[in-house]
């Protein structure tokens, strides 16, 4: 469907499937203040200077924005926006036109299959509660001399049955941070500190891998310090995975006003047409069968790249074939971002 | 009053987790009966009444919402409860009821140990 509008905001044209999907006749796009039908994903109204054909009477040319539609009947309505502005032979802006799209069948879809996610993951956690609670019966309850040839069986039980409950974490935590991101708790903090510790946790569960730490001596930032933390070990954790036996390497630095993590590992690496997706949820980087392989249900790349992003960073890799692969993302350094307080 | 005495009534609707916790606290030399149900706690309370209370929240007939309500009505602060549960903010769920503590699932089983210890 498409609107055509002429620089002071009124409608030169607005077809009938415009008018299906938002249930009117026609937005006036130069009318004052906050559109009382158009709202931003999230619910808050739209500004008017940001309705993307405003901002193509602009000159801007606008690609993919999502807007929440109350139509006239009620129902919510999720539309993708592109628009761009009318020139005319010398370039003047004379006009700006729209495209939409209505996707609430996609969003429609994406939230049952996020409730059935998140309902599924919660009936996960009662029998791993039974089953983490009987491996601790069975260690008091075995005689003792039978104790060291079972530990092993129980170590394997207790590893296994945390890795279901990680992943059922993961699960639970996508769906809450689709539905209302969760609050950061900001603090200043030195990030190469911070690694030393992880690395330090990390090295005694991987036997067959050694982790290398290189680092700045300060790397400050303004970041919610449990989120990096755990981005921290996600990280490393899959790069163990992935390398088997060998070196992974760590490296803290500032670029720029950036401080920058890097974990390094030294496995087959990632194919360059799975790398486009590994920061999609459910997205496996290796395939099956191969080192690293970590199953279908892959939710922490994505996690990661939710958590970096909203604390003003970028997270991305770099692998060339047989290489091993490089995850780093980067954070604003505290200098930049202001001294220290809790936010 | 010796630890070794305390009374703790375990209220979840999966049997097996119930017994679970009911032969883990037998273990640590706690004192432990079960309810699979708000309604059936209640029934085991007006019997005796337990020093602690391990609530599930979501269950068939009278969920733990309604059991604290209840049980406060009737009983106050007479025993201690505390909110064992998979949802995804047990302390919240604890704030929300008035409960003294809280235990998500799955729980270390030193976590549990140690709040029925301690209240």
């Amino acid at each position: 469907m498409s609107l055509h509008l002429v620089p002071d905001g009124r409608l030169a044209l607005f077809n009938k499937a415009a008018e299906a999907i938002l249930g009117h006749s026609g937005i006036d796009a130069a009318e004052p203040g906050p559109h009382p039908e158009l709202r931003l994903p999230g619910g808050a109204p739209l500004p008017l200077e940001q309705l993307p054909l405003r901002r193509s009477l602009r000159g801007e040319t606008v690609i993919g924005a999502e807007l929440g539609v109350h139509h006239l009947s009620g129902r919510e309505v999720h539309i993708l926006e592109n628009s761009a502005p009318t020139l005319d032979a010398e370039g003047r802006v004379v006009g700006a036109v729209l495209a939409i799209q209505d996707i609430t069948p996609i969003r429609e879809h994406e939230r049952l299959r996020d409730e059935f996610i998140a309902s599924a993951a919660h009936e996960l956690k009662t029998p791993v509660t039974t089953i983490k609670g009987y491996v601790e019966l069975l260690r008091r309850w075995l005689p003792e001399e039978r104790e060291a040839r079972a530990s092993r069986a129980f170590q394997i039980i207790d590893a296994q049955t945390m890795r279901i409950n990680r992943r059922v974490e993961e699960m639970i935590e996508a769906f809450n941070f689709r539905q209302s991101p969760t609050a950061l708790n900001r603090t200043r903090f030195d990030l190469s500190e911070l690694a030393t510790g992880v690395v330090e946790r990390m090295q005694p569960l991987s036997k067959d891998c050694r982790i290398s730490l290189c680092r700045e001596a300060s790397v400050p930032v303004l970041a919610d310090r449990d989120r990096i933390e755990e981005v921290l070990l996600g990280l490393l954790d899959n790069a163990i995975a992935r390398t088997g036996r060998g070196d992974v390497e760590v490296r803290i630095e500032k670029e720029g006003d950036h401080a920058l993590a890097l974990v390094r590992d030294h496995g087959v690496g990632i194919s360059k047409e799975r790398q486009p997706h590994v920061f999609e949820p459910f997205y496996e980087a290796v395939p099956p069968g191969a080192v690293g392989y970590r199953g279908v249900v892959v939710l922490s790349p994505y996690l990661n790249k939710l958590a970096v992003e909203q604390q003003g960073g970028r997270i991305w890799l770099e692998s060339e074939g047989g290489q091993g692969a490089t995850f780093s993302f980067s954070l604003p350094l505290a200098e930049r971002a202001g001294h220290g307080s809790r936010e | 009053m010796a630890q070794e005495s305390k009374l703790v009534l375990v209220v979840d609707d999966d049997l097996e987790l119930a017994s679970m916790v009911e032969l883990l606290l037998s273990e640590f030399g706690f004192r432990a009966v079960c309810a699979p149900n708000g309604l059936e706690a209640l029934a085991q309370v007006s019997r005796q009444m337990p020093d602690i209370i391990l609530l599930d929240m979501r269950m068939p007939r009278m969920d733990g919402w309604e059991f604290a309500r209840e049980f406060r009505a009737r009983y106050d602060h007479r025993a201690r409860i505390v909110v064992l549960t998979a949802g995804s903010n047990p302390k919240k769920t604890a704030q929300e009821i008035g409960a003294e503590g809280y235990v998500g699932k799955p729980f270390a089983v030193n976590d549990l140990i140690d709040i029925v210890v301690r209240l």
